[in-house]
């Protein structure tokens, strides 16, 4: 297994929940005794809704409000930053090396890692409100990259499996399903 | 003046007395008055064994009914104020007063405080029949536990989740209706609804993308106005979705916590009703009961398992375990006092009484940095401890207590206990902290102290006076009579029961009642102090069982009493060795003239004695002033200054009359390095003054002791016994030549109990008490010479000593008068 992975990269935006995925991608590093690679995507999509001129956005908060490239980016950093420091903890305790990065595309992004890199992402995004979900991008990622996935749910959310895609034949063959996180969540 | 004075006889009764004896002022006294034995004969007993206890504290008839009238009054005010010296069983006499009376009053309840839900930093008082009060706080533990095991057990159980499915599914269905259907709309239109950090938008989309702002601009004029109208119509409506989304999330938590509290309410009812019914007669603690029952039932999470962590992070132990712990705390009973398994009121007695210790106080627990209360922190007071019954406070240590006296009279004032922080009391903090709900007082305080703090108190605090209105006054003494000679026997019997010594028989209960009267320095007179007299059972139990004695006479008290005597004798040991080394210069044979040996008491610790001072007098020509050395060099206290005073109105009074007094006269304590107060030396140094005077030299086996009024009678003193003994110890040192003595007024005679060895002396005739009554008498002992007595024209017989001493004042007149004409000459020759 380690010698087929060697790195685990983790999936994270502003949109989804990330928390989970970090720490299943740590604790998964930890047990493969691989790094840890974060990788925080910039929706260029919403990017490019914010330069549209009527650009809106509505929220419980304040209702319906402008919507700019700013303030877009604003929240990018933001969301970055609180990323790199649960990715940070995840590791000091899980005792493994990680690293950060902050790119910019498509949620669906091609280039998340390379041939030999497991990579988690969160599988919901986070609620309007408390029960209003818009489904995450993230899956739309099973049918487009050709390396190990796996998306991580909540236990309230889904009773307490973690739900696992492998699309690489080669290392569903050696981990099979048996070996897969299939714990309930922290 | 005639130096026959009046005839005194002294009565010798009760046990032991050694038949009757006369003194005659002037004359030595008989060995018989000097020590009032107590016959051991006479006491009808061989061992104290065979006596009961006494019926009730040693003479103090009035303390005991102002006690008995206090505790039986149960009006305001009237609570005690007990005064009197130390040591003469206050405590105890008071303690078993209470006792007798509390043991007839009912048991006062149990309190406890209880969680106010309502509002949390009032704490609600709840009363208790006795006992009951640690059966609630058990049943509340019991309940609390089984609620924590079947709570999550109804929350785990199929209808509970299928109810809550059911409302997850309404709401989560409600939502995605909503959202659903307004999403399709869009998608129709081409638009996807998109989520952003903060909420939701909507894009134009092409062949599954949103359209950039290029391809936007590239579009058509008519194109992206069809667009634009469209994204607002969807806009509106997604606005108006969204507002309706709190409504829905109330509408949520409402519709669960009553599914929870219909849950609950079924799986606590029954505990609740079992409680409740173990409580029926007490309307309080069903009322508590209820609001416990109704806090359950809003609060049911708390007894479920936490939910996971939503970040993932780890809850440390420590911080699960306290949270959960604090979380049960507002069921908890705290039982601040416990009368269960006792009978009658209590009789508590607090020997710390401050601010905290009376009133209770509020503790604080650090918790993560900071410091916490709640009610199960609030800890009772004495005053609730006694509630109901009495409180027994020594009032010096209140009034030095931090804020004890204050607290108490706010107490007692306003009739209830509030357990208050110190910087709530001073209103020194702003912080929040908790504001239990006052308890009803009902207390009887008894103040135990020494009678210049109530003094004091009476004369300085208004309130003392509104909150103490009774006086429960101590003697110090009780008179000797056959009746309380046998009552201290049976004392004495009843410390040796309780202290466990070994019996005493009779002569040493016959030796230790004799030590009571020393003690008061009055042979007429049992001391009170029963604490001293105890220590000395004790001390001669100790040397009987250090002699291997199985009972205790009076030889043992004997050595016990000069034990403690040697103990503390340093200081008097070291001053009668200078007096025999002559450092200290005193005259104990010889005569001399304005020179006579005056003797003073010194307290040093526990010890007191008496010492030998040698007082001259010179005399000078002058205006009539006798000149107090040691209040010059402000040595002497106010009362010697008075009694040097007295001496200057003596002077004019029997010699001034018909001529100026034109002398000036200086007295002095030679050797005195210390304070001289009293005015017990005026006698002695009046006689040195007439001696001066009179040129007329005294005897310097005597030494003398007594104050003197204005017309020369001589008045009693003080430590009578303590002077003698150093005279007579001073003597020992230097040589007995079988002349010395000791003048006394005739009103000492009756406080004379000299030690054994003194009183062998004088019946040896080695050594001689001289009461005296008069000035005259004094003058004639110490210088062997008559005083004369005036006559009609107020002169005196030639050769008396008056007669001397007018002479010597007519030689100072004329003198001065003679100088004052050699005066007027010069001045008129000028």
């Amino acid at each position: 297994m380690t010698q087929l992975i060697k790195r685990l990269v983790v999936s994270l935006d502003a949109v989804s929940e990330t928390s989970l995925a970090i720490d299943t991608a740590a604790r998964l590093a930890a047990r493969w005794d691989v790094p840890l690679h974060g990788v925080f995507i910039e929706d260029e999509e919403l990017i490019g809704l914010a330069g549209l001129p009527f650009a809106r956005q509505v929220t419980l908060a304040t209702g319906l409000g402008p919507l700019t490239k700013n303030h877009i980016e604003d929240h990018f950093r933001a969301f970055a930053e609180r990323s790199r420091r649960e990715l940070a903890a995840a590791a000091a305790r899980h005792g493994i090396q990680w690293s950060f990065e902050v790119v910019r595309g498509p949620l669906a992004a091609v280039s998340l890692g390379g041939e030999h890199d497991f990579l988690v992402a969160g599988a919901t995004t986070r609620p309007v409100g408390d029960h209003f979900r818009v489904a995450s991008r993230c899956w739309s990622l099973t049918t487009i990259i050709a390396r190990p996935l796996l998306l991580a749910k909540r236990q309230w959310e889904t009773g307490g499996s973690i739900a696992g895609y492998w699309c690489s034949k080669e290392v569903r063959t050696r981990v099979g399903p048996r070996n897969c996180v299939n714990s309930s969540s922290p | 003046m005639a130096t026959t004075g009046i005839s005194r006889s002294y009565r010798e009764p009760g046990p032991g007395g050694a038949g009757s004896a006369s003194a005659e002022p002037g004359c030595p006294l008989p060995a018989a008055l000097l020590y009032r034995r107590c016959d051991s004969t006479d006491l009808p007993f061989e061992l104290v064994s065979e006596l009961g206890d006494p019926s009730g504290p040693i003479g103090q008839d009035r303390a005991v009914e102002a006690v008995e009238f206090a505790v039986q009054m149960r009006r305001k005010g009237y609570n005690i104020y007990a005064l009197g010296p130390s040591g003469t069983g206050k405590h105890t006499v008071i303690e078993d007063l209470l006792r007798q009376r509390a043991n007839s009053m009912p048991t006062p309840p149990d309190w406890c405080y209880v969680n106010n839900f309502t509002d949390p930093q009032q704490p609600r008082r709840l009363p208790l029949p006795p006992g009951r009060a640690s059966g609630l706080r058990e049943a509340m533990r019991r309940l609390v536990e089984e609620l924590r095991a079947a709570l999550p057990a109804a929350f785990e159980r199929d209808d509970y989740r299928a109810r809550r499915e059911v409302i997850e599914q309404q709401f989560r269905g409600r939502n995605e209706q909503a959202f659903g259907e307004l999403q399709r709309r869009a998608e129709q239109r081409g638009i996807a609804m998109l989520r952003t950090p903060m909420g939701l938008a909507l894009a134009p989309r092409r062949d599954g993308k949103v359209l950039t702002p290029e391809l936007f601009e590239a579009l058509p004029e008519a194109e992206r106005q069809r667009i634009q109208r469209d994204l607002e119509e969807v806009q509106g409506e997604l606005e108006a979705v969204m507002q309706k989304v709190p409504q829905w999330e109330r509408e949520h938590r409402e519709a669960v916590r009553e599914l929870n509290r219909n849950t609950t309410g079924a799986a606590i009812g029954l505990m609740m009703d079992e409680l409740r019914a173990g409580y029926c007669d007490l309307p309080d603690v069903v009322q508590y009961l209820d609001a416990v029952e109704r806090d359950i039932k809003e609060n049911a999470d708390d007894f479920l398992p936490p939910a996971q962590p939503r970040e993932g992070m780890p809850i440390p132990a420590a911080f699960e375990e306290a949270i959960t712990g604090a979380r049960f705390r507002r069921y908890q009973v705290n039982v601040i006092v416990d009368n269960g398994g006792k009978h009658g009121a209590p009789v508590i007695y607090e020997d710390n009484p401050t601010h905290q210790t009376l009133v209770g106080r509020v503790e604080h627990i650090a918790r993560f940095g900071t410091l916490v209360t709640d009610f199960n922190l609030l800890t009772a007071g004495a005053l609730h401890r006694a509630n109901g019954g009495y409180l027994v406070l020594e009032a010096q240590r209140l009034l030095a207590g931090y804020f004890g006296w204050a607290s108490l009279k706010r107490a007692l004032s306003a009739g209830e206990i509030r357990i208050e922080t110190l910087e709530q009391l001073l209103s020194l903090a702003s912080t929040v902290s908790l504001q239990p709900e006052p308890v009803p007082l009902d207390v009887k305080i008894v103040l135990l102290g020494q009678p210049l703090i109530y003094y004091l108190l009476s004369a300085l605090d208004d309130d003392f006076k509104e909150l103490f209105k009774i006086a429960a006054d101590f003697d110090d003494r009780v008179e000797r009579t056959p009746e309380t000679t046998l009552l201290y026997a049976r004392f004495i019997a009843g410390v040796v029961r309780r202290e466990k010594l070994l019996t005493f028989d009779r002569s040493a209960v016959a030796r230790a009642i004799e030590h009571a009267s020393r003690v008061v320095g009055d042979a007429d007179r049992l001391s009170t102090g029963l604490r001293g007299i105890v220590d000395l059972l004790q001390e001669a139990d100790q040397v009987a069982v250090g002699a291997g004695k199985e009972i205790v006479t009076a030889a043992e008290v004997q050595r016990a009493i000069d034990a403690q005597f040697r103990r503390g004798d340093r200081v008097y040991r070291r001053l009668q060795e200078e007096i025999g080394r002559k450092t200290i210069r005193i005259e104990t044979d010889g005569e001399e003239i304005g020179q006579v040996n005056g003797l003073s008491v010194i307290a040093l610790g526990g010890l007191t004695f008496g010492n030998p001072s040698r007082i001259t007098a010179r005399v000078r020509l002058g205006r009539g002033e006798v000149v107090d050395i040691e209040r010059e060099v402000e040595l002497g206290g106010p009362l010697h200054s008075k009694g040097v005073l007295i001496l200057s109105g003596f002077l004019g009074g029997r010699f001034g009359k018909t001529r100026p007094l034109s002398l000036n006269a200086s007295l002095v304590f030679e050797q005195s390095y210390g304070g001289v107060d009293g005015d017990s030396a005026s006698a002695a140094e009046l006689f040195a003054l007439l001696s001066a005077l009179a040129d007329a030299p005294i005897n310097q086996s005597f030494a003398v002791t007594g104050s003197v009024d204005q017309h020369g009678r001589i008045q009693a003193i003080g430590g009578v016994n303590e002077k003698i003994e150093g005279f007579f110890d001073a003597c020992h040192i230097t040589g007995f030549t079988g002349r010395q003595g000791v003048l006394i007024p005739v009103s000492n005679i009756d406080h004379l109990m000299l030690r054994q060895d003194v009183v062998a002396a004088a019946a040896e005739e080695r050594f001689r008490i001289f009461p005296i009554e008069t000035v005259d008498q004094g003058l004639s002992l110490l210088t062997g010479l008559h005083a004369g007595e005036p006559d009609g024209e107020g002169n005196y017989p030639a050769g008396t000593l008056n007669q001397r001493i007018a002479a010597r004042l007519d030689a100072f007149a004329a003198k001065a008068a003679e100088l004052a004409r050699n005066v007027a000459g010069m001045e008129a020759r000028k």
